[in-house]
């Protein structure tokens, strides 16, 4: 081949990666992706038929005992949120008394996992809901991530394994104030000094601390200390608690405004 | 088989990885068949490159994982093919450089392998069409 055809392939090679790169700048992929979820929901759809279809061959027996103790739990639940309902007023009622304006409160829905990224990383999910960035999604387990983008009905999730995302993190009872960031298959626990270190094996919680995430949620378990030499903190290695490899529903929590002062 | 045919290929198989990495094991399916594609005839390189990036920027949210590697690829068959002669060898070692960028951005093993099989079939099915009578 001749050598100045070459010289233009490698030009233009090198022309399509710049221009790839600068929309890497931009959520491109992210968007896309979100464009793609009504096509994947449509993949879905067989699964969903034959989900629908398996409960005519089911008893009648079970399915009207199934319906009675999902009435039930809904009774029980109506109970709760009228309960919850209450002590918000009363809460709100408290916060003007005291003059406080910065607590947030969150609200709490369900939201069918669509999609997944492949890769064994950042795991990044595909959610079929109703949300805002940096609503917080949690399993079943613990926490999961954080929403990244959203349209319509549809929601990217960055999980906490993405080096993007940090978390503050404590444990309960403890005044321990850590930072866990995403490694790609693991998590690493910034700030841990080595005399306050908790041992293997225990539970970090979010602390609350930045807002972003609500208090009280598992988030990882310490697999691995380590002393280094000449450092103040400790390494600390972690893997989350969550398994959302395989769940199909996740809650997803939004912040509430503030009330107005 | 027609360039659009098999850009609409890989979005399938885009949709594809979406839809159920998590449910069951499977290979990259668009990456296969850009390789494949690029490997049966390497004058398809500039839409596989352009096809290759927005694989990359869907699955990964970055260019850095497969598409540097299908641009490295026609220059290293073109620059082989001229210094030894045209031959599986180079196309073999592109292959095996472009697949192994799957496994670095945190693909499974298994996943990987899949890829690289699927692409031997769809290189032998693409370069069938490419095969002049004599």
């Amino acid at each position: 081949m001749p050598r100045r055809h070459m010289l233009w392939r490698v030009v233009l090679g090198l022309l399509i990666f710049i221009v790839i790169f600068s929309f890497q700048r931009m959520p491109i992929g992210q968007y896309i992706t979100l464009g793609l979820s009504p096509l994947i929901s449509t993949l879905h759809a067989p699964a969903r038929w034959w989900h629908d279809s398996e409960l005519w061959l089911q008893e009648r027996g079970k399915l009207q005992t199934a319906l009675i103790e999902t009435r039930d739990m809904l009774e029980q639940q109506t109970a709760l949120i009228q309960q919850g309902k209450s002590l918000a007023e009363e809460n709100t009622q408290l916060r003007k008394l005291l003059k406080i304006t910065n607590i947030h409160g969150y609200t709490w829905r369900a939201a069918q996992v669509l999609g997944r990224s492949p890769d064994k990383k950042s795991q990044r999910l595909i959610l079929q809901v109703q949300s805002k960035p940096d609503d917080v999604v949690v399993s079943s387990s613990g926490l999961v991530g954080l929403v990244d983008k959203s349209r319509a009905e549809s929601a990217i999730v960055r999980t906490i394994l993405d080096a993007s995302l940090a978390v503050p993190v404590t444990i309960p009872g403890s005044p321990l104030a850590a930072l866990i960031r995403g490694q790609g298959d693991h998590l690493l626990v910034d700030f841990i000094p080595l005399d306050q270190a908790p041992a293997i094996g225990s539970i970090l919680q979010t602390s609350g601390a930045g807002g972003v995430f609500p208090p009280g949620i598992s988030v990882a378990r310490i697999t691995h200390i380590e002393a280094l030499q000449g450092r103040v903190f400790a390494r600390v290695e972690a893997k989350p608690t969550a398994h959302w490899q395989r769940d199909n529903w996740l809650a997803i929590a939004s912040r509430m405004n503030a009330p107005a002062p | 088989m027609s360039t659009p045919l098999l850009l609409l290929g890989c979005l399938a198989g885009i949709i594809f990885n979406l839809g159920f990495s998590g449910i069951f094991l499977q290979p990259d399916w668009s990456l296969s068949l850009l390789l494949a594609a690029l490997l049966a005839h390497r004058g398809n390189w500039l839409w596989v490159s352009l096809a290759t990036g927005i694989h990359d920027l869907i699955l990964h949210w970055s260019v850095f994982i497969s598409l540097p590697w299908v641009l490295l690829t026609p220059i290293i068959i073109a620059w082989s093919d001229a210094q030894i002669g045209p031959s599986l060898l180079q196309r073999v070692f592109a292959l095996l450089l472009v697949i192994s960028s799957l496994f670095f951005a945190g693909w499974g093993l298994a996943p990987c392998l899949l890829t690289l099989l699927l692409c031997l079939v769809f290189w032998h099915l693409i370069a069938r069409l490419y095969v002049q009578p004599a």
